[in-house]
């Protein structure tokens, strides 16, 4: 196929004087899982609900596999959607649910019960199809959501924050699920969420929105490793954010601790991620800083170690927690450090 | 309930047994309210309506006569009253349905505006309503005014006042908010996001409709039909009213008989005739509800 | 203006209720409880002020009792009035039946069956020399209060009748009898009672020509029901639950012609609408109503100045100019405004009852063979509420 299965063209959102989503433009390709990743209000969940057909947009267009379907109601567009609350029908069985898109398509009655049988074992509920909806866990009826849009076999299967509404560990499940899933069946996945974890498990490619916009776009390593700016690098995983100034090409973030960096003289803001920073008086690194430990935080297999520089600013390092009873007492100097090349410099706006 | 109440007093610890006294003695009153005003005179009348009124007294006995009467001499004033109150609560219910149904997914915040307008009326007094239609469909009125003013009639139209129409429009309006009210506190138990994907899997706005939101507000559907057709059927007034001249309804002639006939037997086995046939047309019409929206 | 009841239905006691036994209908229906916690309050009222306040209990019609308030009357008496509005008749029966006696005092029953309720024991014959006002009645009222058994029942207090209205502006020409409510011109434009008695009463003589319409034979009752049905099928717009929605009905124009009722001539007229009585040649039924001391009357020597007071000139003529209402004592009519007199023509009552038929006795309670029971008449009308 010639372009992108799913392209926005300007697609924009304004309700009166707020702008919900600014002009918008993505290409999608076929067979991506693609994830809109934001913090909540910046506009993606308007965006899929656009893409969806729940929303109508101000402006732009939306474009599936060539085709305008910007004016077309949801039950008209190639999409399917998996919502936040899931909205299944709750007088009815899991069965029911499912099987509701193809007897309004008036399938034959033995294509519908092979196709819903199957869509039954692909997520794992043969034993549940015969409950009523009220009568599932919150796990059993996102497996159920997720089968009721998937039975369709929509060109663009569109996901709002589906598991939420999930704890920890059953969220990490669907995680799995949802993966094999997406490699069993194939075809376009567009995942909106505020879960950075989430977005790096299962998506290939990511928008990161804020305030309205797509800020970046790109593979979730890139991401993750060139963030765009400082809004990005704090959003997706952590970052300790150092502002400073850039003076003749060179930025000093302490006295005595100064970074080369070409470019204009400007305030910016220096981000190095918490794994990055090495610890203690022998490391053997580019950029020294002097510290003082204030705190110790323990996060399981590694631990956060939070630091002050004679600055004021603070600064989040993470260790193995087996060192943790290795280090200095709360309250002690300690040097920290890393390698050039790990931090990056980002122009402040 | 029963079984609550049942679970409500086991399941509740109380070592001295007080705090299930303080239950009993607060469930007194309306336990004795409830003998006292709907058991003990239900239950009189019922055994009266077995006894025989002859001409001077009333004779205690086990007599179907009554009954045998309602029958023979009322059956033509009993049917044409179950059918009016069928065309009223059938009418006020789906009007009911539509009204909620927009307000509650349709309006926004003009929706709840509308909606406390039409609690308002409530408020009204029920002749008051009655009156206010006689001076808007009489051959003075309102509407007749504003059909000559407009040119489309140039004599009064005498069909609006005095008939059945204007019975089913007088207590259509007098019994809607009372349809409305069940109704849309269903709806609000019936989430979006469920017509929302409705939508998305292909379903028309009118198929979501009838496929997702019908089916679960069935009880509610069932008691405002039942609610405006009780009403309907015991009202003997707004027919007096407005309706034609002299077609009385059932209620007319169980005042009568309790009234100027002194005779209760009889009347009490038309109210019951009345309860009995009406239950029996609520089984019926819950059965449809049930059976046409059903899941499928 | 119109401070008299608008849903002053009127409508007789069975006579099998006058002549109940012991084991009555309506004292199953009132119940003893009923009867106990009247009595106890009742006795509670008495018992507490009979040295201070005396409180008469009256039964009747809205605004019959205004002429107790007028002059100090209560004052002077140190007493007060207990008042319990009626909407038809048998709720007089109904209070007296179910633990009433012994409290009531007053009743404002029809003349055409003071005598049924002396039978069933309601009532007590009165003694009209302790009625100072009692010589006042015009004569017509005074022969009429002794016509039953040469005991008096009640007094005579006021009347009125069931008058043919119209609209002139609405009718080619002044109706002459009640079957021109039968003319196809005022198809749709007429209205009944909506009240089985006088329906009956009136329509009766029109449709067999009978005098004395509480005598009907089998045949006669059938002729008019007859009548009453193609009148309803045929030409009636509607059946007033109400007086007060009669009279609407003409101020509102949708009728031309109605069973009608005195004051709904003042009642049109401070709507702006001139409506005019018409004589049919058939006449119709007057009504009269009388003022009656209950059985057991807890106030017995009050009761009798009470209803000296309401015959009293000044009471009389407050009544009678308050209700547009006719009036029975003579010298009163000369206080009445020009307006009410005229309604009544005053000048000559004579003519006036003429017209308006006051029949001495309700329906009896059994057929003779000849005629109809009550029982019959109301079977046959409600054959015409069913047809």
């Amino acid at each position: 196929m010639v372009g992108p299965l799913l392209e926005l063209r300007g697609l924009a959102k304004r309700y009166g004087a707020h702008t919900a989503v600014h002009p918008t433009s993505l290409a999608i390709e076929k067979n991506d899982f693609f994830a809109i990743l934001g913090p909540s209000g910046c506009g993606k969940t308007t965006l899929l609900r656009m893409i969806g057909g729940f929303v109508p947009p101000s402006e732009g267009r939306i474009l599936v596999a060539g085709a305008d379907v910007t004016r077309l109601p949801p039950e008209r567009r190639p999409t399917g959607m998996v919502f936040q609350n899931y909205g299944l029908f709750p007088h009815m069985t899991a069965r029911q649910n499912i099987a509701y898109g193809l007897r309004l398509r008036r399938t034959a009655r033995r294509d519908l019960d092979r196709a819903v049988d199957e869509m039954l074992a692909l997520v794992h509920l043969e034993a549940f199809a015969d409950r009523l909806v009220p009568q599932l866990s919150g796990g059993q009826r996102q497996r159920v959501a997720l089968a009721r849009a998937l039975i369709l076999k929509p060109q663009v299967l569109l996901l709002d924050e589906p598991l939420a509404a999930l704890d920890l560990k059953l969220r990490k499940a669907m995680h799995r699920e949802l993966r094999q899933i997406h490699q069993a069946i194939g075809g376009t996945f567009i995942l909106v969420s505020h879960d950075q974890t989430e977005v790096m498990t299962l998506a290939n490619r990511v928008a990161v929105m804020n305030g309205g916009k797509v800020v970046q776009q790109g593979a979730p390593r890139d991401i993750y490793t060139r963030p765009a700016d400082a809004f990005v690098s704090a959003f997706v995983g952590e970052a300790n954010i150092l502002p400073a100034n850039r003076l003749r090409g060179v930025i000093e973030l302490a006295p005595g601790t100064v970074l080369a960096d070409p470019g204009p003289d400007q305030p910016v803001n220096v981000v190095i991620r918490p794994e990055q920073i090495q610890f203690g008086p022998g490391a053997e690194t580019a950029i020294r800083l002097q510290a003082r430990m204030v705190d110790a935080i323990f996060l399981g297999p590694f631990s956060h170690l939070r630091c002050e520089l004679a600055t004021g600013a603070s600064l989040l390092v993470q260790i193995d927690s087996n060192d943790l009873n290795r280090m200095p007492a709360l309250g002690s100097n300690v040097t920290l450090g890393w390698q050039a090349g790990n931090h990056l410099v980002l122009d402040q706006a | 309930m029963p079984e609550n109440l049942a679970t409500k007093l086991t399941a509740t610890p109380s070592p001295d047994g007080r705090s299930r006294i303080a239950t009993i003695v607060l469930l007194l009153p309306a336990f004795l309210v409830f003998l006292g005003l709907f058991v003990a005179p239900l239950s009189f009348f019922f055994v009266q309506s077995f006894w025989k009124a002859s001409i001077f007294s009333i004779v205690p006995g086990f007599y179907l006569d009554n009954y045998i009467e309602v029958f023979t001499q009322y059956s033509g004033p009993l049917l044409r009253t179950l059918d009016i109150a069928f065309l009223v609560a059938t009418v006020t219910t789906i009007l009911g349905f539509l009204f909620a149904y927009a307000v509650r997914f349709s309006l926004g915040s003009l929706g709840n505006v509308l909606l406390l307008t039409a609690l308002t009326t409530l408020f009204g007094g029920y002749l008051v309503k009655i009156y206010a239609w006689l001076t808007i469909l009489g051959v003075d009125g309102i509407l007749n005014s504003a059909l000559i003013r407009l040119g489309l009639i140039r004599q009064p139209l005498q069909i609006l006042l005095y008939n059945t129409g204007a019975v089913v429009v007088t207590l259509t309006h007098y019994l809607l908010p009372l349809a409305i009210l069940p109704i849309y506190g269903a709806l609000r138990e019936v989430d979006e996001t469920e017509l929302a994907a409705a939508r998305d899997m292909g379903a028309s706005g009118g198929r979501a409709m009838r496929d997702i939101v019908l089916p679960q507000i069935r009880p509610a559907l069932l008691a405002s039909f039942g609610l405006c057709f009780l009403l309907a059927a015991g009202d003997y007034v707004t027919p007096a009213l407005v309706g034609s001249p002299g077609r009385a309804m059932f209620g007319n002639f169980i005042q009568e008989q309790f009234s100027l006939r002194m005779n209760t037997p009889e009347g009490a086995a038309m109210s019951f005739t009345l309860i009995a046939a009406s239950l029996a047309l609520l089984c019926v019409v819950g059965f449809v509800i049930n059976r046409v929206f059903r899941a499928r | 203006m119109r401070s008299f009841p608008q849903d002053h239905a009127r409508r007789a006691a069975s006579p099998a209720e006058a002549m109940a036994g012991a084991l009555s209908r309506r004292s199953l229906l009132g119940g003893a409880a009923a009867a106990l916690a009247a009595g106890v309050l009742g006795g509670f009222q008495q018992s507490a002020y009979a040295d201070a306040l005396k409180h008469v209990s009256f039964v009747g019609w809205e605004g019959y009792d205004a002429g107790f308030h007028v002059g100090n009357f209560l004052a002077k008496h140190n007493a007060t009035v207990d008042t319990t509005y009626i909407n038809a008749s048998e709720d007089m029966i109904t209070k007296l039946r179910s633990g009433g006696m012994g409290i009531v005092d007053l009743t404002t029953f029809n003349q055409m069956y003071a005598p049924l309720m002396a039978e069933a024991g309601l009532i007590v014959p009165l003694k009209t020399d302790r009625l100072t006002n009692f010589n006042e009645l015009l004569p017509k009222f005074k022969q009429m209060a002794f016509q039953s058994h040469g005991q008096c029942f009640g007094v005579p207090f006021t009347f009125s009748s069931c008058a043919l209205l119209y609209n002139p502006k609405m009718v080619s020409a002044a109706p002459t009898s009640w079957k021109d409510f039968l003319k196809p011109e005022y198809k749709g434009k007429v209205a009944l009672f909506s009240d089985a008695l006088t329906n009956i009463l009136v329509w009766a003589p029109v449709a067999t020509g009978v005098k004395d319409p509480t005598l009907l034979t089998p045949d006669q009752l059938d002729q008019t029901i007859q009548l009453l049905i193609t009148l309803k099928k045929d030409h009636v717009r509607a059946m007033p639950a109400s007086l007060g929605d009669g009279a609407d009905l003409l101020t509102r124009g949708e009728v031309a012609m109605i069973m009608g009722w005195e004051p709904m001539v003042l009642w049109c007229k401070a709507k702006g609408v001139d409506v005019s009585i018409a004589q049919p040649v058939e006449g119709t039924w007057g009504f009269v109503d009388t003022f009656n001391i209950a059985k057991q009357a807890p106030n017995l020597d009050l009761d009798y100045l009470f209803i000296d007071q309401v015959m009293s000139v000044d009471a009389q003529a407050k009544f009678g100019n308050d209700n547009f209402l006719g009036v029975t004592n003579g010298d009163a009519i000369a206080k009445l405004t020009p307006e009410v007199k005229a309604l009544y023509g005053f000048d000559n009552l004579d003519a006036y009852f003429a017209h308006a038929h006051v029949y001495p006795r309700m329906y009896p309670a059994q057929s003779d063979g000849a005629h109809v029971s009550y029982e019959q008449v109301l079977d046959a009308y409600e054959r015409f509420l069913k047809a």
